[in-house]
């Protein structure tokens, strides 16, 4: 696949961000209990929804890389547990800035946020654990166990409101969201979708090619000694 | 600004503005480091 591709989904994406945002700020009506305020969730709750499903992304990535043992599938893990870890740290800032005039207080260790910065935390651990292997094949195991080990706390994370008696509100879903609500908020999360696919993609196409240039460096002076050792022996 | 005590917050929104700013800011910093980074092709 031409690696210029992954620009179509993120400019499309970040022209439907700049709409949804428009939309949030601008056109949709006041929140009626949150003021002002109640603006935030349409970046907030698309930047949840979309980090909660590049975690499924990595896991499904991770799933892959240890039954195939491919580079590809590794990059990819690689890629999107980098694309999750981002926007759930995103997610706890944007989510403590709600909280300060809504709740009074920046944070909470309620189960919803307690589960959301220890999800950002496992994934930022399994990329700094990635960081500090760098033979390919133990990097490739060590990347896919825990990126599947991460992904445990993504539904717990997502059910935590459900579960545990928490401060959070219920999660969001088309049900218990107005229409005239609705429309930025889905081209909101649309727009993080696509701006999240084209990330993947090219930090995957520029990873690949770091990849193969490491290999490519040391395949060359590995093949070089092979050549010279054979032309030794047959000349003795 | 208050807190929503007493039922409907008021204000606030510095807040609004800061989240927004934070989520482009990220975005398109993220986008210019998967850029910058990705060397020769």
């Amino acid at each position: 696949m031409n690696d210029k591709l992954w620009f179509v989904p993120l400019v499309l994406g970040l022209v439907a961000l700049a709409v949804a945002h428009y939309g949030g700020l601008v056109m949709a009506p006041t929140e009626a209990m949150m003021g002002e305020v109640g603006r935030i969730m349409y970046a907030h709750v698309p930047t949840a929804w979309t980090g909660m499903l590049m975690g499924l992304v990595a896991f499904v990535f991770a799933c892959g890389s240890l039954a195939t043992s491919k580079d590809g599938w590794d990059i990819g893990t690689h890629a999107s547990v980098e694309v999750a870890t981002l926007l759930c740290t995103l997610l706890c800032i944007q989510g403590a800035l709600w909280a300060k005039p809504t709740w009074g207080v920046y944070w909470d260790w309620d189960p919803r946020l307690t589960s959301t910065a220890i999800l950002v935390l496992s994934f930022a651990g399994v990329l700094i654990l990635r960081a500090l292997v760098h033979d390919q094949g133990k990097r490739r195991i060590v990347t896919g166990v825990t990126t599947i080990l991460a992904f445990v706390n993504v539904p717990i994370t997502y059910y935590s409101v459900k579960w545990w008696n928490t401060l959070h509100q219920d999660m969001s879903s088309g049900s218990s969201i107005a229409d005239e609500f609705k429309w930025s908020l889905y081209l909101g999360w649309l727009a993080m979708m696509l701006i999240a696919v084209g990330l993947v993609g090219l930090r995957s196409a520029g990873l690949m090619a770091r990849l193969r240039r490491e290999h490519g460096e040391t395949a060359l002076p590995k093949a070089k000694q092979k050549i010279e050792l054979l032309a030794e022996k047959g000349g003795a | 600004m208050q807190p929503a005590l007493d039922g409907v917050v008021q204000g606030g929104e510095g807040f609004v503005y800061a989240v927004y700013a934070l989520t482009w800011l990220t975005i398109l910093g993220y986008t210019a480091f998967v850029l910058l980074t990705r060397g020769p092709r």
